[in-house]
């Protein structure tokens, strides 16, 4: 047989497919725009919180480099010389380390002024009387112009702040002791002669300046007067001043001189390398060596490794160079702290994981019926010869480009979300100067760009899941547009109450059956938000089977429209269960960290005022203890009593006794129910004043030493004259006690909130009758008052008044900053506040959207149904009207369910959420419920959703029966 | 490169033939129920021929047109392509697919358009999903569109089109990559006329014709319409998955003629046209005789059976009486047969 001419076959554009996706994508704007904005807002939020707080690390790391120019000086130990105390080479080594970024040497001497006004010295002395010998000394700072370049950040000064050849640099204090030496002003613009001392001498030795190896410096233009910003850092420590008398060697005033303060700085090369060898080597002062740590090389190894590796960086150099002193590092620890913080911080990441679930459950659905909705549109290409991979990669380059538009929105709106968290001051309220510099230094680490990287693949994710399977049952020859409409679903009511109750009961036993405290309040969290979902599908199942039932009850108030609403809800659950479920989701969202929030506020609010333990606590210096007698005389102070402490020791157990006035303190002290064992304050501290050695124990004592009411402790304790030992009969015990906090820290396992505001006793306390331990310990001062006030009275005069008095400070519920005595609370207050405020927003726009992409695509389905009616005669104000009240149904029957589900799981999510914060209360959980925000922005939110229903209740009155029915 | 190129297998098939069906079954299995939906079909579409299949709903219709497209797979039996010079029924989708691309086109009832592109680009698209170069694109879409006679339309939207005017776009579509083949192209139609006016269908026929004329493009149409089925070269009537006969050009739905071609299949069975049968009574059997090479088929109005049971009434041997079939004792004198 002859083979045949075979026909080529097409093999295809593989380009084809992209180029469609994109047709496609810019034909269905509203639709892909949805998607990509839900997928964004999914992945805001995580990314949000790692950006927060990876900008807010790097805020504060980047203040504490601003603050100054060096965190760190190498000097040589008391007794080494610089040659003995290898400075050199502990220089070069330092910068030879990863995290030092540069290393300057400064030498330094004593210079005596000289001038037309001065006729010379023969002999000197650091020690001797100067200034009335008319010999004006100072430090003489031998430095480069690159070292004093990064200077500038330290001094403020006038003129100039830079040096060239013949200029000098004097201090505001020289300029001083000048004029009262000589009677000469030395300003910007004048010349002044110095002799430089290259070799030093003891500071009581006398020397000659021979033998001090004097070197005259002239004609020095003096071309900036400087002053330094904080005695305290670095370069004002490296200088340091000594104390002198310099006029009457009988007077008691001492001037502060040679150090920073009373210098000049001049150029190295004004004296020449051997000079500055000399005086580095011989000279008065040990030179030093500054260090200033590199903040990109601490960086990389973790911004919450900086205080660690500095620290080993620090011991490391000393253990290298026995004979050097390593200073500076002072700050560290509270740049560490604030940085452990925010890492802490990033697990209320997963208190928005409700919002985040949405999003990725949304996208996933809106992206799936978009598909399902585009059957025709595959059967279309199939059958104008698009292979399956065609298609395909059709579907899922338009997933990527949605996934990659979501990817971008999500870290746009994370940038601009980012920065509210760290701006913001309260509930719905932010700092906007705060909010620009946020924004000004913003940071994505790489693990939110990760974050945000995985979110978005979701979408490709999922579209390759299930797209295939939707391809293949796609049959060729299917109609390209409208779809199948949906039966009635005719089921009971009964079986989503019961649902909904069953999970509600799931989520309220939950926290009763585990305690929800760190790893399994993460868990109980997830759990919570698992069942909000069940409970928002519940819920809104049963919500939409109400709204059908009381519309089709209601056919007096809405006549005929009433029959097709009501079987319009029963039908279609495709769509409004989908949207109910979102914008019940989204209500109750925000309503649920609304209360979160505000009960993590109410919380704090308590655990403070416990804290304080009275209206008012005053903290000073050891008082009399009668100073409560002359605080009764304050205007607004209604009684007073002082407390007086010490330590105390039983077996190896340390605590301290707090001696109190029972009967003073039991009306002074903010008690709680939960303060004493089995009984109430009043009970427990009248039988504390009637048993002169009573002591009121600790629970965790009582346990452990097996005693109770009644028993007999021994208890040896601190007093005037040394220990004292005394047995104390145990009247009561307490949990803890208003003022001090927990009564024993081995109670609770982390840090408590009243440690946090400085307020808890270390380690615990006892309370003891302040007569009985004033008595034996000979103590008849205090250091704290507990004061209480006349109500409503304002008692900012008063407080001011007693605070002029020196370490005196008052501390109020009203007046405590928390902020200003706790970073760490703060930050995790206003990390809840900015994430319950993001997630209003996003949930708000989440809720619009799905309106949007829902409502819309309802309309365009069912143009055929608003079409009949309009053949029928329905006018086009009459097809408003209708689907408007159809689609306001849904929204009021959202927000009905969803104010019931938000206070449910608010007052559940509220105690989880304290069981993830790094502190423990030790009052039980205040839960607030703030009626009025609730309201404010629930209204707010619902306003909006329904005005935005009116829109394509719109767009369904301008139906054009003629041209739909026609298409049909 | 396949087998078949080498050794032409499928060389026996008359060079006219651009799509052949043999003995083709199709069962469509849902859940536990078989449904036969084509029960050992054979035909053969030659080349610049209109076929027209008529029938009523759920013969298998719609199921023949997918098989012969190569979109649905035939669960036994043979489809064989011109251009490949093999049996489909063995090739993958991904070789199918790039096979179809010039060598058949579909036209839907509902007209299949993509609502997003204008006529013009819903024409082009069918040659873009299959790479054809911009150039040879473009001046093959402004030919056809010339052909269907909708150069005014080609920026409309096609929710904007009329009935008419989509199902000239469709076809024009289906054509568009079939025109410069020099061989034979196949367009499956599927009830094109379905939702037209009769004259705009007319018009719709007249096109088919032309095109069918002037491309020498074969056409496979699937309908209900008389209107279709006269003006086919030949037509194809299909009950219950079988073919029941052919018709000549011309043929009136209404009064099908008394006439039909008939076809034996692989097993020498020979399917009865059933409005013939039903007009004769439905007989079930026939007596069928060879006389000067005619076929002469008689219906036989008494069963076969029944004369064998008339065959098997007794007469009681006793007095004489009837003993009725199945009966073993004399109802008249109880004696025993």
């Amino acid at each position: 047989m002859v083979a045949k001419k075979k026909t080529e076959t097409l093999k295809g554009n593989p380009w084809w497919s992209l180029s469609y996706a994109l047709t496609s994508l810019k034909n269905y704007p509203v639709r892909n725009i949805g998607i990509a904005l839900v997928l964004a807002i999914g992945i805001t939020l995580p990314t949000t919180v790692f950006v927060w707080t990876a900008t807010g690390t790097e805020l504060i790391v980047n203040e504490y480099f601003q603050e100054a120019s060096y965190q760190m000086a190498l000097n040589p130990k008391a007794g080494e010389s610089f040659e003995s105390s290898n400075l050199l080479e502990a220089q070069s080594t330092a910068v030879g380390s990863d995290f030092i970024e540069f290393a300057h040497r400064v030498p330094s001497t004593i210079g005596i002024l000289t001038g037309d006004f001065f006729y010379g010295w023969s002999e000197y002395s650091m020690l001797g009387m100067n200034y009335v010998e008319g010999i004006k000394d100072m430090r003489v700072i031998i430095t480069t112009p690159e070292v004093l370049a990064n200077w500038s950040r330290d001094f403020t000064w006038r003129g100039n702040f830079s040096l060239s050849l013949g200029q000098v640099l004097v201090s505001e204090q020289f300029v001083n002791y000048a004029n009262e030496v000589h009677n000469i002003t030395v300003d910007v613009g004048t010349t002044i002669d110095m002799d430089l001392l290259r070799y030093g001498a003891r500071g009581d030795q006398v020397g000659s300046p021979t033998s001090l190896g004097r070197y005259p410096v002239q004609n020095l233009l003096v071309v900036g007067v400087y002053e330094i910003n904080d005695l305290g850092s670095i370069i004002g420590t490296s200088f340091p001043s000594i104390t002198r008398q310099n006029w009457d060697p009988l007077g008691i005033e001492r001037d502060i001189i040679l150090g920073i303060t009373d210098s000049v700085i001049i150029l190295e090369d004004e004296v020449g390398v051997d000079v500055v060898d000399e005086v580095a080597g011989r000279g008065f002062f040990q030179p030093v060596v500054l260090l200033r740590p590199s903040e990109s090389g601490l960086l990389q190894h973790g911004a919450q490794n900086i205080g660690t590796n500095l620290a080993a960086f620090k011991i490391q150099l000393e253990e290298q160079y026995p004979n050097i002193y390593v200073d500076g590092l002072s700050e560290i620890w509270k740049l560490e702290s604030f940085i452990t913080t925010y890492l802490q911080s990033q697990i209320l990441t997963i208190i928005a994981f409700p919002v985040l679930i949405m999003s990725l459950m949304l996208t996933v659905f809106t992206s799936e019926t978009s598909i399902s909705r585009r059957k025709g549109e595959i059967s279309a290409l199939r059958s104008k010869g698009a292979s399956f991979n065609q298609v395909f990669s059709t579907f899922m380059w338009e997933s990527m480009f949605l996934s990659a538009l979501g990817f971008i929105l999500g870290l746009g709106l994370s940038y601009i979300m980012a920065p509210l968290i760290g701006a913001s001051t309260g509930l719905f309220s932010f700092d906007p100067d705060r909010y620009a510099l946020f924004m000004s230094h913003i940071a994505f680490p790489p693990l939110s760009i990760i974050i945000a990287g995985a979110i978005a693949l979701y979408l490709p994710a999922s579209y390759l899941m299930h797209v295939s399977r939707r391809i293949d049952v796609s049959e060729v020859g299917q109609p390209t547009i409208g779809g199948a409409s949906e039966d009635t679903e005719d089921v009971g009511i009964w079986r989503y109450v019961i649902g909904l109750a069953a999970v509600l009961f799931a989520l309220l036993i939950m926290p009763e059956i585990i305690t929800p405290i760190g790893a399994m309040a993460i868990a109980e969290v997830l759990g919570a938000s698992l069942l909000l979902f069940a409970a928002s599908y519940l819920g809104s199942r049963a919500m939409r089977l109400v709204t059908a039932r009381v519309s089709g009850g209601t056919s007096f108030l809405l006549g005929e429209k009433s029959l097709y609403l009501s079987q319009s809800l029963r039908k279609r659950k495709g769509q409004f269960i989908p949207l109910l479920v979102i914008l019940t989701l989204t209500l109750t969202t925000t309503t649920m960290m609304l209360i979160q929030s505000s009960s993590f506020e109410a919380t704090l609010q308590n655990e403070l005022g416990y804290s304080i333990g009275a209206d008012m606590r005053i903290e000073s210096d050891p008082k009399p203890l009668r100073f409560s007698q002359t605080l009764l005389s304050y205007p607004g102070i209604f009684e007073a009593t002082p407390i007086v402490e010490t330590w105390a020791q039983v077996g190896t157990q340390r605590f301290f006794l707090e001696g109190v006035e029972p009967s003073a303190y039991m009306r002074i002290g903010l008690f709680s129910e939960s303060s004493f064992v089995n009984n109430d304050s009043v009970t427990v501290l009248t039988a504390l004043a009637s048993v002169q050695n009573g002591i009121v124990i600790s629970e965790y004592y009582g346990t452990l030493w097996n005693k109770t009411v009644g028993d007999i402790v021994q208890i040896q304790y601190g007093s005037i004259n040394g220990t004292t030992y005394n047995e104390f009969e145990v009247v009561g015990l307490m949990h803890s006690a208003p003022g001090f906090g927990v009564a024993s820290t081995h109670d609770i396992s982390g840090a408590s909130f009243a440690s946090q505001f400085g307020f808890q006793v270390i380690n615990g306390f006892a309370l003891v009758n302040l007569d009985f331990l004033s008595m034996r310990t000979l103590i008849d001062t205090s250091s704290l008052f507990l004061v209480d006030t006349v109500s409503y009275t304002d008692m900012t005069d008063v407080i001011e008044t007693i605070e002029v008095e020196r370490n005196t400070h008052v501390f109020t519920l009203e007046t405590f900053d928390v902020g200003a005595e706790s970073n760490s609370i703060q930050l995790f207050l206003s990390g809840i506040q900015g994430l319950t405020m993001i997630s209003f927003i996003l949930c708000a726009a989440m809720g619009l959207i799905s309106i949007a992409l829902f409502l819309g695509s309802a309309v365009m389905e069912r143009e055929p149904e608003y079409a009949v009616f309009r053949a029928l005669g329905g006018t086009k104000k009459q097809v408003i009207s209708m689907v408007f009240g159809e689609f306001a149904g849904s929204v009021v029957a959202a927000i009905a369910i969803s104010v019931f589900l938000g206070v449910v799981f608010g007052y559940a999510m509220s105690i989880l959420t304290l069981g993830l914060s790094p502190f423990i209360p030790v009052l039980p959980e205040v839960l607030s419920f703030p009626f009025m925000m609730m309201t404010v922005v629930l209204s707010l939110e619902s306003v909006v959703m329904l005005m935005s229903t009116y829109l394509p209740a719109r767009r369904a009155g301008s139906t054009d029966p003629a041209s739909v029915l026609r298409n049909l | 490169m396949t087998i078949a190129e080498e050794l032409d297998l499928y060389g026996d098939y008359p060079d006219d033939v651009v799509v052949s069906v043999e003995n083709v079954y199709k069962i469509y299995k849902t859940h536990e129920l078989e449904v036969v939906a084509l029960s050992g079909v054979s035909l053969q579409v030659l080349e610049g021929k209109i076929m027209a299949v008529v029938g009523p709903s759920g013969s298998g219709k719609t199921t023949l047109t997918n098989i012969m497209g190569g979109i649905t797979k035939a669960t036994v039996g043979k489809v064989y392509w011109a251009n490949l010079r093999t049996d489909i029924t063995k090739l993958s989708e991904r070789v199918l697919t790039e096979a179809r691309r010039n060598f058949c086109g579909f036209v839907f009832q509902t007209a299949n358009l993509l609502p997003h592109l204008n006529a013009w680009q819903n024409i082009e698209l069918a040659a873009r999903i299959a790479g054809v170069p911009r150039q040879v694109r473009r001046d093959r879409v402004d030919r056809l569109i010339k052909l269907v006679g909708l150069e005014e339309r080609r920026r409309s939207k096609a929710p904007t089109l009329s009935g008419g005017e989509r199902s000239r776009v469709a076809i024009a579509s289906a054509l568009v990559n079939l025109i410069d083949t020099e061989g034979k192209g196949l367009v499956l139609c599927d009830e094109p006329t379905g939702d037209l006016d009769p004259e705009t269908s007319e018009r719709i026929l007249d096109l088919f014709q032309e095109l069918n004329e002037s491309l020498g493009t074969s056409f496979f149409i699937v309908t209900h319409s008389q209107q279709v089925a006269s003006k086919a070269d030949i037509t194809v009537e299909i009950r219950d998955g079988i073919i029941s006969g052919f018709h000549q050009a011309g043929v009136d739905l209404d009064t099908m003629d008394d006439t039909r071609i008939v076809r034996l299949d692989r097993n020498y069975r020979l399917a009865m046209p059933t409005d013939l049968l039903e007009r004769a009574g439905n007989p079930t059997e026939f007596r069928i005789t060879l006389e000067n090479g005619k076929f002469i088929l008689v219906p036989q109005v008494g069963d076969v059976i029944d004369t064998m049971r008339v065959r098997k009434t007794r007469t009681c041997r006793v007095c004489g009486h009837e003993i009725p079939q199945g009966k073993f004792i004399c109802a008249n004198c109880g004696s025993t047969v």
